[in-house]
């Protein structure tokens, strides 16, 4: 039972740097090539590390950056909920003003009437319950809750027109570890009723794995692996996720997977490297890695990869 | 697990420190305390508002002043009480004995000085090392905490590196003048986790090699279950559990870790809700009678309501501050 949902295909987005005379002479490519697909009810996170050009890539889809080239196909609505309930909230308006927002907005431009003040005041009062605060609340301003209160908030908001794609950047990460557990099943409650699609940019793996069917993992402006969240997990295919398995803490002493140190830091993307990006850095490059560009391969069903060294029986066969 | 015991080389006993402020009093470090150990590791975990980071920056009188005031307990630093000393006198303990890395590497370093330069202040100070001697010891910290060319970073200032080597000079820095001990207040919460893990691989290999105690202030388990020997669990201003690391994880004591570790997702243990932790943490203003978790502790009886529980000593290193210990 899947149905596409969100399609992005081949999108790139190039930032201008060191203008000279009012035309850029570099630029940064934070994404650079990305194919992605949600479906409906589903969540698919993006890791990767600073830079890797998740935030970007989150940001095209929401519409607030356009893309340099590429195509994202999407029908429905699309909202955001973000890491720091602290700054994405406007303290001098009220709870009711906050969440009703999206709804006034929705009901301007074109075909829609405006909603009433008694409508917006009920949908507000009824989403503050379904995220499990009081309703009473919804006279209080931002500063009189907790994180989590407000990151629940924050998802109230987020659900007011109905989207069928929430965006959801580091959602628990600010949040105290007794109340993340909440905000999770919040999150997965809340796809369960209504079917929203999740697309989540996470660093923190155990909650990625918990959330995410499947898991994109990103490296300087590309997608490098993708697939079932647990296969990723599990068997991970490409030597950079390896990598970043292997540096993540266990939640219990003495699991500890044994560690794969990567030599150097993370290659400048307004100059990435030639052929496979990861090479620089990658324990098993070789020869070839430095002159082509691995294409994406599927050595296992559904399970995604851009690596030479799946390359074998292609190039044999 | 028989051999002696480390050495002892800060004790913190019966600590409190209050914030005086406008709201009232809140009790941020209401009572606490705790060993730390030469070449041994010490998590101190606890969300936020549990007063892990004003109990760390206390050990060096580095608390919010003036509103956050130590009005109780006692620090002993190889049988130095810290206590009594006054600004100027624990200058003589700040960098020399005792180290402190924060979590964000900027705010402790000047923009406008070079590596070399800021690297070597503490040692011309407390060491009394000229310029040419500080110099050839910033380079060799450097190279001890890994950072690539050395001889091209000394002179390099602080917007010109990565967050990961920002984080390693200023760990240079800490152990430049050999402390004892070593505060580290979530020093990777801004690292990506490959750099988190090399950094704290390095912390390791210089802690073993230099007999350093470390204080370790997180709220990732991750950190605890890997980087740690005992961790001590805070809560509303008090250790409300204390533990070598194995054991905590493997039986924890106190309702309070109990269900936190529960809370945490096990890719081993797939389950469709987690078992979360109802309600939130007290605010330092507002804490209840009797034991501050009984709020939102699965196990509550008619006395957690009425009186802090005693710390109840357990085996093998472990303790926890519960009625339902107590027989």
């Amino acid at each position: 039972m899947s149905a596409l949902l969100l399609d992005v295909r081949d999108v790139r987005k190039h930032f201008p740097i060191a203008r000279a005379f009012g035309r850029p002479r570099a630029w940064v490519r934070a994404v650079d090539g990305v194919t992605l697909h949600v479906d409906r009810g589903e969540t698919v996170s993006l890791v990767g590390e600073s830079g890797c050009g998740k935030t970007t890539l989150g940001k095209i889809i929401l519409g607030l950056e356009k893309p340099t080239s590429g195509d994202v196909v999407f029908s429905g609505g699309v909202e955001a909920v973000f890491q720091d309930p602290w700054s994405s909230l406007n303290p001098r308006r009220r709870v009711v003003q906050i969440v009703g927002e999206p709804l006034v907005a929705a009901g301007r431009p074109g075909g829609g009437r405006k909603p009433s003040r008694t409508e917006v005041e009920t949908r507000v009062k009824e989403l503050l319950e379904f995220v499990g605060l009081d309703p009473r609340v919804s006279r209080n301003f931002p500063h009189e809750f907790s994180g989590g209160q407000r990151q629940r908030i924050a998802i109230a908001r987020a659900l007011a027109v109905r989207p069928s794609l929430i965006v959801l950047d580091e959602p628990v990460s600010a949040l105290d570890v007794s109340i993340r557990a909440q905000i999770i099943n919040l999150l997965r409650d809340i796809q369960n009723e209504l079917g929203t699609s999740y697309l989540m940019i996470a660093h923190d793996l155990a909650t990625v794995r918990f959330l995410s069917r499947r898991v994109a993992v990103m490296y300087l402006g590309i997608i490098v692996e993708e697939g079932p969240s647990a296969r990723v997990f599990d068997s991970p295919l490409h030597p950079y996720t390896e990598a970043l398995l292997s540096a993540s803490l266990p939640l219990k002493p003495g699991l500890a997977r044994k560690r794969i140190r990567l030599e150097g830091e993370v290659p400048s993307a307004v100059n990435p490297p030639s052929g496979c990006r990861f090479r620089t850095r990658c324990p098993k490059a070789f020869d070839r890695c430095a002159h082509e560009v691995p294409a994406p391969r599927q050595p296992v069903p559904g399970h995604t990869v851009a690596c030479h060294l799946y390359d074998q029986e292609r190039t044999s066969a | 697990m028989n051999a002696p015991s480390p050495a002892v080389v800060l004790e913190v006993k019966d600590l409190r420190t209050y914030f005086f402020t406008r709201r009232g009093v809140g009790k941020a470090v209401d009572g606490v305390s705790f060993n730390l150990h030469a070449g041994r590791t010490l998590g101190l975990v606890g969300e936020s508002g549990s007063g892990k980071s004003v109990t760390a920056s206390s050990i060096l009188q580095l608390q919010p002043r003036p509103a956050a005031r130590i009005v109780g307990g006692a620090v002993t630093f190889l049988g130095v009480d810290l206590i009594t000393k006054t600004d100027k006198e624990m200058r003589a303990y700040r960098g020399r004995h005792i180290a402190y890395v924060p979590q964000d590497p900027l705010s402790s370093l000047n923009p406008v000085y070079t590596i070399g330069e800021q690297v070597a202040e503490g040692m011309r100070i407390h060491l009394g090392m000229t310029r040419a001697a500080a110099r050839e010891r910033v380079l060799a910290l450097l190279r001890v905490m890994s950072i690539p060319s050395p001889e091209e970073r000394i002179d390099a200032h602080p917007h010109q590196l990565s967050g990961g080597t920002r984080q390693r000079v200023v760990s240079a820095m800490g152990i430049s003048c050999n402390p004892e001990i070593l505060i580290a207040d979530e020093p990777t919460t801004a690292l990506d986790v490959t750099v988190q893990a090399t950094y704290l691989d390095l912390l390791r290999d210089v802690q073993q090699e230099r007999g350093l105690a470390i204080l370790f202030i997180t709220h990732d388990f991750g950190i605890v279950a890997n980087v740690c020997d005992d961790v001590a669990v805070m809560y509303a201003g008090r250790i409300v559990e204390r533990a070598p690391t194995r054991k905590l994880f493997a039986a924890p004591a106190h309702p309070y870790t109990q269900a936190l570790l529960e809370s945490l997702p096990d890719p081993t243990q797939p389950v469709e809700r987690l078992p979360a932790i109802p309600g939130q943490p007290p605010s330092i203003f507002e804490r209840p009678e009797g034991c501050p978790f009984a709020p939102r502790c699965r196990k509550v009886e008619a006395r957690c309501t009425e009186t802090y529980p005693p710390f109840v000593e357990l085996e093998d290193g472990q303790g926890a501050a519960c009625w339902k210990l107590v027989a």
